[in-house]
């Protein structure tokens, strides 16, 4: 009985969120990846926010075959209350009517077993995405790695083709991926070579202190930011966050980003 | 022979249990376990990762990094800004993170301060580290305030820490911020940490800080300054928040230089937390947010009722209203206020078993902790027989 409800409930939410997909036509933002997906999310939907771009993401990490369609639907977990689910049921159907859906959302793409990420991706096609990191976490389900990054290359090959992949290239693996030719890519870490590439990042008593040198309109640019928040993971989030930033205003952002039908 | 654990006791609380055991119909008020099962989310949490088969196998010695994730997410909605690669650890329960803590930044012959009344076993924990704990009485007449000009006299060459939890176990009062900053300003100056072990961080029932006109809004932390980073040590279990005391799990965050020395402890005691236990502590911190809401309103209705009871024994008891946790520590008012015998007899006598007050440190004496974590009928049955023997 549990798994037959489970069965309906996912297809029911699958629908209505590639429905109210169609409708509303927001920019997607994928993010996936071993780890640091939710202080990526955070990261540019504060950034996004800031700049005056409605952009949401959801409180928890919803990210899996039900909880992708929650967080696009913008509805709390029934968890495991067959009466909290039928509430979620209905307030699905009055989301679609929604009169302030978002411009863009910012989503997490969680996988676990093999064919996990086909089935995100046959809910949302993404804008643009992001692979944070890719390690050996959550590698027990699948027999080997190369089983593990066909995911993330599935991810890649599925991006649409006038979007935007963002790669760390500090991660071994990630730059091993098979990529596409036609892919708009942008990487960040690090290393040498990176397209955006964090050359200092100094701890204090208080905060980081972060150098980062890029190309703004064919010049290199060094530029130093502050972050009250200590680890690596949040100088990634940082970065991620103003190459997004970057990108929409260099490709106009309100050509890019669809407007809203109401 | 023994020499490390000659001055060690069983805890009193742990005494009181056992002798407890001995007589069918006690009831107990002693232990500090919630009356509650874990929240079934959690369990759904730990069956799914069963299935997956992920539990049977170390973690990484600081823990399961998705759920480090989770916990420096959890403290940045506390404003306390840790990096969970570096800053956190997962432990096999508070007391495995107060043990690591102290051997890690002690060494035999220091002493550490611990305001008291407070949780008996930090004294053991001290003396197992062949340190000196150096108690310093809280002034019950400012509602067991921190009284910073003792710790003043109290502070020697050999002072390496001062060690308290806030809320208090036993009185359930909390450490408004003047005081704790007073507290910090100390150990800055006298180069000293700051363990704070807060457990019952959750449980606050009424919102305090009134009494200095101090933020005004729930529990402040010092782990909440940046300037103390690299003095304080904070602790936090899963066991009581959660109703998860058996799964042993908990987790202490601070400055990377610290937390690096403490993981050589941590491993070197329990390699890793139960993994089994870390995905509950996930299942805790992803879906159990209600269930927390719905324990800390039920503590709170106990907390009233106990109250209430103990009102209705005015020449055996006096007592003050504890605004968190869940423990009352009334002062025995009849002639004989040892509290040894008085719980002795109670036990005896009623079958109603409670700790006596000096199992908390010697200003506890003439006290006794009740605990309101057990279900509403316990405590209206234990206080029926205490109305009747009295």
């Amino acid at each position: 009985m549990k798994i037959i409800f489970k069965i309906i409930l996912q297809y029911y939410l699958k629908y209505l969120t590639k429905f109210i997909l169609f409708i509303y036509k927001p920019t997607i933002i994928a993010i996936a990846g071993s780890a640091n997906k939710t202080f990526v999310r955070y990261e540019i939907t504060r950034i996004l926010n800031k700049n005056g771009i409605k952009t949401r993401t959801n409180n928890k990490s919803f990210n899996t075959e039900i909880g992708l369609p929650l967080a696009v639907l913008n509805l709390q977990s029934g968890y495991n209350s067959y009466k909290k689910w039928l509430s979620v049921i209905v307030k699905a159907l009055f989301n679609i009517f929604s009169s302030n859906y978002p411009r863009v959302l910012v989503l997490e793409l969680g996988i676990s077993n093999p064919g996990d990420m086909k089935y995100l991706l046959s809910i949302i096609k993404p804008d643009i995405s992001i692979i944070t990191d890719i390690t050996q976490r959550y590698l027990e389900s699948f027999n080997d790695m190369d089983i593990m990054a066909g995911e993330y290359e599935l991810l890649i090959k599925k991006t649409k083709l006038s979007g935007l992949i963002i790669l760390n290239n500090d991660n071994a693996r990630i730059n091993k991926l098979l990529i596409p030719n036609l892919k708009n890519i942008i990487t960040f870490g690090f290393k040498d070579g990176s397209d955006w590439r964090i050359t200092n990042a100094v701890k204090t008593e208080y905060k980081q202190l972060i150098n980062i040198n890029f190309s703004d309109h064919n010049l290199k640019v060094t530029k130093q930011y502050i972050l009250e928040r200590f680890g690596q993971h949040h100088v990634y989030s940082l970065t991620i966050g103003l190459i997004i930033n970057h990108y929409l205003n260099e490709n106009n952002k309100a050509q890019l980003l669809p407007k809203k039908i109401h | 022979m023994f020499d490390r654990t000659k001055n060690i006791q069983l805890s009193i609380i742990k005494q009181m249990e056992l002798k407890a055991s001995h007589y069918p119909d006690v009831i107990s008020l002693a232990q500090g376990i919630p009356s509650f099962d874990t929240p079934g989310c959690i369990k759904r949490r730990v069956e799914r990762a069963l299935d997956r088969g992920v539990v049977a196998k170390y973690s990484l010695s600081p823990g399961l990094p998705e759920l480090r994730e989770l916990i420096e997410l959890s403290l940045a909605e506390d404003n306390m800004y840790y990096d969970w690669q570096n800053e956190i650890i997962v432990t096999a329960g508070s007391i495995e993170a107060i043990t690591a803590t102290i051997l890690t930044i002690t060494v035999p012959g220091d002493e550490i301060i611990i305001p008291e009344p407070t949780y008996t076993s930090y004294r053991e924990v001290i003396c197992l580290a062949g340190c000196k704990p150096i108690f310093v009485s809280l002034d019950e007449n400012r509602g067991w305030a921190l009284d910073i000009n003792k710790f003043k006299e109290a502070i020697t060459d050999k002072t390496r820490a001062i060690f308290y939890c806030n809320p208090n176990n036993p009185t359930g009062t909390i450490y408004n911020k003047k005081q704790l900053l007073n507290l910090a300003d100390l150990a800055k100056r006298h180069n000293l940490y700051l363990i704070s072990d807060e457990v019952y961080k959750d449980f606050v029932f009424t919102p305090t800080y009134t009494d200095n006109n101090a933020d005004s809004c729930g529990l402040f932390s010092l782990a909440q300054v940046k300037n103390l980073r690299k003095n304080v040590i904070r602790i936090f279990s899963f066991s009581k928040a959660y109703a998860m005391t058996g799964w042993r799990v908990a987790y202490l965050h601070s400055d990377e230089s610290i937390v690096k020395e403490i993981l050589k402890v941590h491993d070197s005691l329990v390699t890793c937390a139960p993994v089994i236990s870390q995905y509950a502590a996930m299942g805790a911190l992803e879906m159990a947010e209600k269930d927390l809401l719905y324990f800390v309103g039920e503590f709170q209705k106990r907390r009233d009722l106990i109250c209430a009871r103990l009102d209705r024994m005015p020449t055996v008891f006096d007592y003050i209203k504890p605004n968190s946790a869940y423990y009352v520590f009334p002062r025995i008012k009849l002639k004989n206020n040892n509290s040894w015998q008085f719980v002795l007899d109670l036990l005896d006598k009623i079958q109603v078993a409670v700790v006596p007050g000096i199992a908390f440190g010697p200003h506890g004496e003439s006290h006794v902790r009740l605990s309101f974590g057990r279900s509403e009928k316990n405590i209206n049955n234990a206080f029926d027989r205490m109305e009747k023997y009295f």
